[in-house]
């Protein structure tokens, strides 16, 4: 060979081998002895196969014939992992391009080969920096095929990623949007920039179980060469969006708080004003008969007063604590009950009994739920029938394998037809006859019950009225 | 001529000092009361069937216990339509501790509400609301 040509292939940065159609290395570089680690003495004239992996070895020579029949300058072993050998038996990935030579009539396939460790590692770090990622990373290539997916993709949409790498991008995507979306990438391609996606929309994504989850898209185009990738960092957002609607829902529930509590209590302020003002002049005109009522009337305003700033207290209060659970002792609670109410029920000759089947015992926040019986009893007597012979009060406890159930039963007044749908509202009081009430009561009732974990419902008739409350036993409270 | 009022009011201590006051604008002018909107339905009815004088003014609450303020312009004003009597009863007052806006636009849109008052506090206003619009 021409020694300037000698030169340049001696000295070509990149390690060449000069192989014959028996396979024979005809000449060797500089770079090849040094990647493989033989001199050139010990290479020329061996087979190439003794620079390729043992599996490969066998079938080596029949690829380089194969080669021979339609020589073509070309990338080997494309979508393969190529692996040569060092002389320390050693493996180490390769790229490998192949040139067909024809010199003094003889056929040669020139080999150059490259080292890709380094390449691999990198790339290693990448995918694995894209598996930490702690959003779901996505990548797809201009035609919008999956090529590279992480970890919590996959758990965001519940595929393997071997279902997911090589599909289009579209399984993704909700059948509402899977028709625009292909013509949407070939638009975000032709000019790609680092965005949001979806600005001011709201965006889903199609799990495998084909349940839409609300989604935040982010989009990152990688440019490599003349190729156009585009980096996706989708963020699952449903426990943002859940937690959106219920600061909606505490903001209204706020609102009608405010509105009502600014009237409940203005108005008697307003009217202990007025009543000041009529104490005053009563004085000023010696009427003290007159002035003496009307002091009376606005201490009897202050104690209504006070006893609603105290349930709202109460209220927010109910809102906010949890307690420790213990078990619930019903007897004992009876006994307090008979006490609490002594006075009410003597006075308008209600009798009060009880009836405890139940056989498992309730484990639960003792002051919440004797704050729910006291309100309902205390309820129960409020409004009972004065024209009834035997008004009475019961409060009956029973379970069964799965709950407890107890019942508190009156033969009052009843609460009308048209307002059962609003028992349980902010501040609805439905008897006008006087009796007080700040109407928060059935509506901390329910609060409390919430919290607890129970369920709470009724039955009304102008015959009475029975609240039912239901709880969940704990399996590990039995026995 | 002597005037009379209706005074439409959950608060019955409050209905003690509507009276008052308004006694003390007009002495002669008759005062009634009624605790919430049925009750007082039912007095303007008593009133019409005995062909007896209705009072020239009503003041109505917004918010009370078994038929607010609204209910119960919106059922006197059917009965309004029904009852050639009751054509005379006007202005009707909404008279309230509420300075919600959405309360007084409510309330002017039924369109028998003649004015929107939020509840004065102390007799010297109040009595000089009453006199503005009982004379």
């Amino acid at each position: 060979m021409n020694t300037v040509y000698q030169e340049i292939f001696d000295c070509s940065p990149v390690a060449m081998l000069l192989v014959d159609e028996q396979s024979k290395i005809e000449l060797a570089n500089k770079h090849a002895e040094d990647l493989f680690e033989y001199s050139s003495e010990e290479l020329i004239g061996e087979d190439i196969g003794i620079l390729v992996p043992e599996e490969t070895r066998k079938k080596h020579p029949g690829l380089v014939t194969g080669y021979f029949s339609s020589p073509l300058p070309r990338q080997m072993g494309v979508g393969r992992n190529l692996y040569g050998v060092k002389k320390d038996k050693s493996k180490f990935p390769v790229e490998v391009g192949i040139n067909p030579i024809q010199a003094d009539g003889k056929f040669y396939v020139m080999s150059s080969v490259i080292d890709i460790t380094e390449r691999m590692r990198a790339e290693e770090r990448f995918k694995l920096a894209v598996d930490a990622a702690p959003n779901g990373m996505l990548m797809i290539n201009e035609s919008g095929i999956i090529e590279l997916v992480n970890k919590v993709i996959e758990d965001i949409f519940g595929y393997g990623r071997d279902e997911l790498v090589g599909e289009p991008i579209e399984t993704l995507v909700p059948d509402d949007f899977k028709m625009p979306h292909p013509a949407f990438i070939k638009s975000y391609v032709a000019d790609p920039e680092p965005r949001a996606m979806g600005i001011g929309r709201e965006l889903f994504g199609k799990h495998k179980s084909g349940k839409l989850i609300p989604v935040e898209i982010g989009l990152q185009p990688i440019l490599s060469g003349s190729d156009v990738f585009v980096i996706s960092s989708i963020v699952d957002i449903s426990y943002r969006k859940h937690a959106e609607k219920e600061i909606e829902s505490k903001t209204e529930e706020i609102k009608e708080f405010s509105y009502r509590t600014s009237h409940d209590l203005k108005s008697p302020l307003l009217t202990i004003e007025g009543l000041a003002d009529y104490i005053v002049e009563d004085i000023s005109q010696g009427n003290t008969g007159s002035a003496s009522e009307n002091a009376s009337r606005v201490k009897s305003l202050t104690k209504k007063l006070n006893r609603l700033v105290e349930d709202i207290l109460i209220l927010t209060k109910a809102d906010l604590n949890a307690e420790e659970e213990s078990v619930f002792d019903f007897n004992q609670y009876y006994e307090d009950v008979e006490e609490k109410f002594d006075f009410l029920l003597k006075e308008n000759k209600i009798d009060i009994s009880n009836i405890f089947m139940h056989k498992k015992p309730l484990l639960t926040q003792q002051t919440r739920l004797t704050q729910v019986l006291d309100n309902l009893i205390a309820n129960a007597l409020k409004y009972f029938d004065k024209n009834e012979e035997n008004p009475y009060v019961r409060l009956n406890v029973f379970s069964d394998n799965r709950k407890l159930y107890i019942h508190v039963e009156d033969n009052g007044k009843g609460i009308p037809k048209r307002n059962h749908k609003d028992v349980f509202g902010m501040f609805k009081r439905f008897d006008d006859s006087g009796v007080a009430g700040s109407g928060l009561g059935l509506y901390m009732i329910k609060k409390h019950m919430q919290k607890l974990g129970g369920k709470i419902s009724f039955e009304s008739s102008p015959k009475g009225t029975t609240f039912y409350l239901e709880f969940v036993l704990d399996e590990s409270a039995i026995g | 001529m002597s005037k009379s009022v209706l005074f439409i009011d959950d608060d019955e201590t409050y209905l003690y000092v509507l009276e008052r006051a308004a006694k003390a604008v007009d002495t002669d002018s008759g005062v009634y009361t009624a605790r919430n909107g049925k009750d007082a339905l039912e007095m303007i009815e008593g009133w019409r069937k005995a062909n007896q004088k209705i009072p020239n003014v009503m003041f109505v609450d917004a918010i009370m216990p078994v038929m607010d303020g609204f209910e119960f312009l919106e059922t006197f004003k059917t009965q309004r339509e029904q009852y050639e009597l009751l054509k005379d009863i006007v202005p009707i007052v909404m008279l309230t501790s509420s300075m919600n806006d959405s309360d007084r636009e409510k309330a002017l849109t039924i369109g028998l509400v003649e004015k929107y008052v939020v509840k004065p506090a102390g007799i010297k206003d109040t009595e000089l609301m009453l006199a503005e619009i009982i004379q």
